[in-house]
């Protein structure tokens, strides 16, 4: 349970994207989110953020959510008219095509049916990172990180493709492997 | 094209001109002194830029490891000492006399591959980080 503090038109944002992952909003005894520069409820452990992250916010909530046993354990995918049942582990990595969010594994790619963002936010945990705007990889299936100019990364991955980490996200990337701000490369 | 990479190469830019007045026996605090590595560290910003506005034009389906650190290197190498040729030509005889030119060109060069050295250990560290991450995920899933 999670109380929001902050301005109306965030507190909107923020109350559809925690209700996708199950997450209440309430008024009682919980975790505060405060938009900087808004009061600071008392004797609450609090997390103050800027409003352009919220998303970090979220993103925080649902790893911490989800960390240990409540992680996910199983994704029904299709193929043509047949239905898998997919481990995470299985899934190399997933994107969102034209028609929808493709889960691609070793046996073959399969249709989901969440958004990418909610893989993005729930499987964070178990080592699934967004590397560019329609791609999430699995970290477990990567063979070989390739430095790239401009800051840019292309990860092969065990089963012989090679994804893009564009220089939006190549950020984020770094920080999971806690490479902080090292560089690959220096002109 | 990353600009930060750029101002990286105008303070190594800066590093290159100390090491350079130092082996010139420049005495240091003095004017020339002080102008000679704003000078260096000015072509170190020429050079970046010039370097990052290639290096961003490769495609990124030719992405190779080696590819990589090849192309960093050759490209470092070969417009430095354009850029060293350049001023070579342009400089007037009393800016000829004061340094030996081929000299100053190895040392920069030289500065230049250290740098790239240490970027391969970078990368080694980072696939070192992600076979720590991968372990530590499949300990988790277990």
């Amino acid at each position: 349970m999670v109380q929001l503090i902050c301005s109306s038109k965030l507190r909107e944002k923020l109350e559809r994207e925690l209700a996708g992952f199950d997450i209440p909003v309430d008024e009682g005894d919980s975790w505060a989110l405060v938009e900087r520069g808004h009061p600071l409820p008392a004797e609450k452990p609090t997390i103050v953020f800027d409003a352009l992250d919220y998303m970090d916010v979220v993103r925080m909530l649902v790893a911490g959510s989800r960390d240990g046993s409540a992680g996910p354990r199983t994704l029904t995918g299709q193929s043509g008219s047949t239905f898998s049942v997919i481990a995470p582990r299985d899934v190399h990595y997933i994107e969102a095509e034209t028609d929808g969010i493709v889960a691609c594994t070793a046996a073959g790619r399969y249709r989901v049916r969440q958004t990418l963002q909610h893989y993005e936010l729930s499987w964070a945990t178990i080592g699934f990172i967004r590397i560019n705007k329609s791609q999430l990889a699995n970290v477990l299936h990567v063979r070989e990180i390739v430095p790239w100019f401009n800051s840019r990364y292309v990860l092969r991955m065990t089963g012989g493709e090679e994804l893009e980490v564009s220089k939006t996200y190549s950020k984020r990337l770094r920080t999971a492997l806690k490479l902080g701000e090292t560089r690959w490369r220096q002109s | 094209m990353n600009y930060e990479n750029v101002v990286k190469s105008f303070f190594l830019g800066l590093g290159i001109g100390s090491v350079l007045q130092v082996l010139g026996g420049v005495p240091i605090a003095t004017w020339t002194w002080a102008l000679g590595i704003l000078a260096s560290g000015a072509l170190g910003l020429i050079i970046g830029f010039v370097t990052e506005w290639l290096t961003a034009l490769l495609p990124l389906r030719i992405a190779r490891t080696r590819t990589f650190f090849l192309v960093n290197n050759v490209i470092a190498v070969v417009i430095t000492a354009l850029v060293m040729a350049l001023l070579y030509v342009f400089a007037d005889e009393a800016a000829r006399a004061l340094w030996n030119w081929w000299e100053a060109t190895g040392v920069i060069v030289g500065i230049v591959c250290i740098a790239n050295v240490v970027d391969y250990f970078f990368y080694r560290r980072a696939q070192r980080q992600l076979h720590a991450l991968q372990e530590a995920l499949t300990g988790t899933d277990e």
